[in-house]
């Protein structure tokens, strides 16, 4: 008999520096994010990126420990909570208050975290520069979906060809490159070989500004609209050999698309927890009314109660998978299922969190506010990005079904 | 069959236990002894440790003397009644048992427990937490048995779905079984995880992670025998495989102590004023 691996979770450190950057974040909730957010949905845009409050991020040396866990030199410590329960720590918070705007904070993004699970060390020094100053805001995007490829990345188009003296020559076109409208370099996957499939995965980091380098459109999304989602256009983009992440010998048999891997198990329990997060804030909005202009008695109001029960119930279990994911992540411990049932969990159960809240709330509370009607917009793009649930179930399924028999003879 | 301590202190180790059988919780001193853990008296506690005790989740201590447990531990030394604000032991002496005929548990035995009208040996008031704690511990271990179970379940269905060919392949290599076998296995690591995170708890705190645990455990193990079952086809549906043992057991077990009902009752009665969010 099969018998499935159980993983032994290491025990979660949550330190007084994980708290104080949560309470940080927090601050930033109150005050910016989630008036900024509501504005940007209303006004369908991102917050431009010369808002003054972007500055101040700067100035406060947030950028590189930001959200996504990208850079940083202050976690890893023995005893000190891990760089990637940190993220998930902090995403949650940032969704709670609003998943948008926080994702369009200045910092690295998704590009740092590819940049510090593959990058030489000579490359994190100099593309996370950037990152380092505090004089103006910086951000940095990674890119892997194109218009015909999105769940199923090993089928990516856009072709790198070397040329004689070492660099690249990069054509193709992405779509979804969060922050990428406005990022200092984008971390781009191209393949070398469509036919190599995996093997032929390489990843470049290439400028703002670099010739052939075109931003065609900031997408037009149902919810999360505080940050651009962009896409762009390479048209005989010249790249220099040293921009390739990790460098060629990064690249043996299949390491590229693994290196694309293990940058979504750091990252898919971080968009797992930003579900989370926008559950906790549908669940604070029905608490406060229950807890208010509500029937005291009877059956509505026991209705009421069980459905924060059934709210709470789904954020603290999905909170939960998440750190365990992240926490593995930290130790070493391979992660990929647990980073993968965190992602195919939490986005159906925050749906559900955000739509009974507004069934709690009934007609009356759609008219006093409509921030639960944002939040089930927003909180739909987590069952689809970062790799739909089916991906994840299909992550999930061939993990613990493992090869099957041949039956074709 | 015993299940020894771990289940409690450790629920995760029921998930490799594949041989955990639904009956632990009506022959062990499990879910008991957890509610023993808050009896004032040590010395009856350490009479009745290890002895069958069955466990009856009350409304008020005024139940007691007429109460019914339609299933219970054979054989069964004391019942330990938990109300919201107390708890009452009732001896052998006081207790009328019956084997009971059939049902779920076929062949695991159990029996059927009344009390014969006489007052408890002993009762006590409990302060409202400490009551919601040993709620919560009972449940705590039913939820680790039905995650043991469902885990069981789980692997049963994997190891008959590899072997089985249907339209020429696997029944798990065809993707629309693959997806629901990942589906319900992830609910049940939810459920592991979360009777893990309850054990890290005490007091108020416990009773709420608990008791959010054992909800999560009964709908994953009800998901995961129900998919069991269904992924065997006809050979789901006879006796004797484990796999229609796994489906009757852990409906059987979720309807121990008031099953969700209560369980949500318990929740809802405090949701207004939860425990803070913690991680």
């Amino acid at each position: 008999m099969v018998t499935a691996e159980v993983a032994t979770a290491p025990s979660l450190v949550i330190d007084d520096a994980a708290r104080a950057a949560v309470d940080y974040v927090r601050k930033l909730g109150r005050e910016y994010l989630r008036p900024l957010g509501l504005e940007a949905d209303r006004l369908n845009r991102a917050i431009p990126a010369d808002h003054p409050f972007y500055r101040d991020i700067a100035r406060s040396g947030f950028m590189l420990g930001g959200l996504l866990g990208g850079g940083g030199d202050d976690a890893d410590e023995p005893g000190a909570t891990g760089r990637a329960v940190r993220a998930v720590l902090v995403a949650e918070e940032g969704a709670y208050w609003d998943r948008g705007a926080a994702v369009s904070l200045p910092g690295p993004g998704l590009g740092g975290a590819a940049l510090a699970r593959m990058g030489t060390p000579e490359q994190r020094q100099r593309f996370e520069a950037p990152f380092r100053q505090r004089e103006r805001p910086a951000w940095a995007s990674m890119s892997m979906t194109e218009p015909t490829a999105g769940s199923d990345v090993a089928r990516i188009r856009t072709r790198a060809v070397r040329t004689d003296d070492g660099s690249w020559v990069l054509d193709g076109e992405k779509m979804f490159a969060a922050n990428g409208g406005r990022a200092d370099w984008v971390i781009v996957w191209a393949t070398i070989d469509p036919e190599l499939g995996r093997r032929g995965h390489r990843a470049f980091v290439i400028d703002k500004g670099t010739p052939g380098f075109e931003v065609l459109r900031l997408e037009a999304k149902v919810g999360v609209r505080a940050y651009e989602s962009a896409s762009f256009r390479l048209t005989e983009c010249h790249v220099d050999a040293d921009r390739l992440v990790g460098g060629e010998e990064f690249y043996g048999g299949s390491r590229g698309f693994g290196g694309a891997m293990s940058t979504f198990n750091a990252t898919r329990p971080i968009v797992a927890v930003n579900a989370v997060g926008i559950a906790r804030h549908a669940h604070d909005i029905a608490l406060e009314v229950v807890r208010g202009d509500f029937p005291a008695h009877g059956s509505r109001r026991r209705r009421a109660l069980e459905g924060l029960v059934e709210i709470r119930r789904g954020i603290e279990i999905g909170r939960r998978l998440c750190l365990t994911a992240a926490a593995m992540l930290d130790a070493g411990v391979p992660n990929v299922r647990e980073a993968s049932m965190a992602k195919l969990y939490t986005p159906p159960v925050a749906q559900a969190a955000v739509q009974r809240a507004a069934e709690i709330l009934g007609e009356s509370g759609v008219l006093r506010d409509n921030v639960l009607e944002k939040l089930a917009r927003d909180c739909k793009m987590h069952d689809i990005g970062e790799g739909t649930q089916q991906v994840q179930r299909r992550i999930v399924s061939r993990l613990l079904i493992g090869a099957l028999p041949d039956v074709s003879g | 069959m015993n299940v020894d301590a771990r289940l409690v202190t450790d629920p995760a180790a029921v998930a490799s236990r594949a041989q955990v059988r639904a009956d632990a919780v009506l022959t062990g001193p499990g879910p008991a002894t957890t509610a023993l853990g808050v009896l004032p008296d040590r010395e009856l506690a350490a009479r009745l440790d290890g002895a069958g005790v069955a466990l009856a989740l009350v409304a008020s201590l005024g139940e007691v003397a007429d109460l019914v447990l339609p299933w219970a531990p054979a054989p069964c030394a004391a019942l330990v009644a938990v109300a919201p604000d107390g708890m009452a032991v009732v001896e052998l002496a006081g207790l009328r048992i019956e084997p009971v005929e059939a049902g779920a548990f076929e062949g695991v035995g159990g029996a059927t427990v009344s009390v014969l009208g006489s007052a408890p040996v002993a009762s006590w008031p409990l302060d409202p937490d400490r009551a919601f704690a040993a709620r919560a511990g009972a449940r705590l271990w039913c939820g680790a048995v039905l995650v043991g179970i469902a885990q069981a379940s789980i692997d049963d269905a994997i190891d008959y779905g590899r072997r089985r060919i249907v339209f020429g392949l696997p029944v798990l290599g065809h993707q629309a079984n693959a997806f629901e076998l990942a589906a319900a296995a992830t609910r049940v690591e939810a459920a592991r995880q979360a009777l893990a995170a309850a054990t890290e708890h005490d007091g108020a705190r416990f009773g709420w992670s608990a008791t959010q645990a054992y909800l999560q455990a009964r709908e994953a193990a009800l998901a995961a025998t129900d998919l069991g079952g269904q992924l065997h086809g006809g050979h789901g549906y006879l006796q004797g495989r484990p796999t229609e043992r796994y489906f009757r057991e852990a409906r059987m077990l979720t309807l121990l102590w008031g099953g969700a009902d209560a369980a949500v009752d318990d929740l809802a009665d405090r949701v207004l004023d939860g425990p803070e969010w913690t991680w």
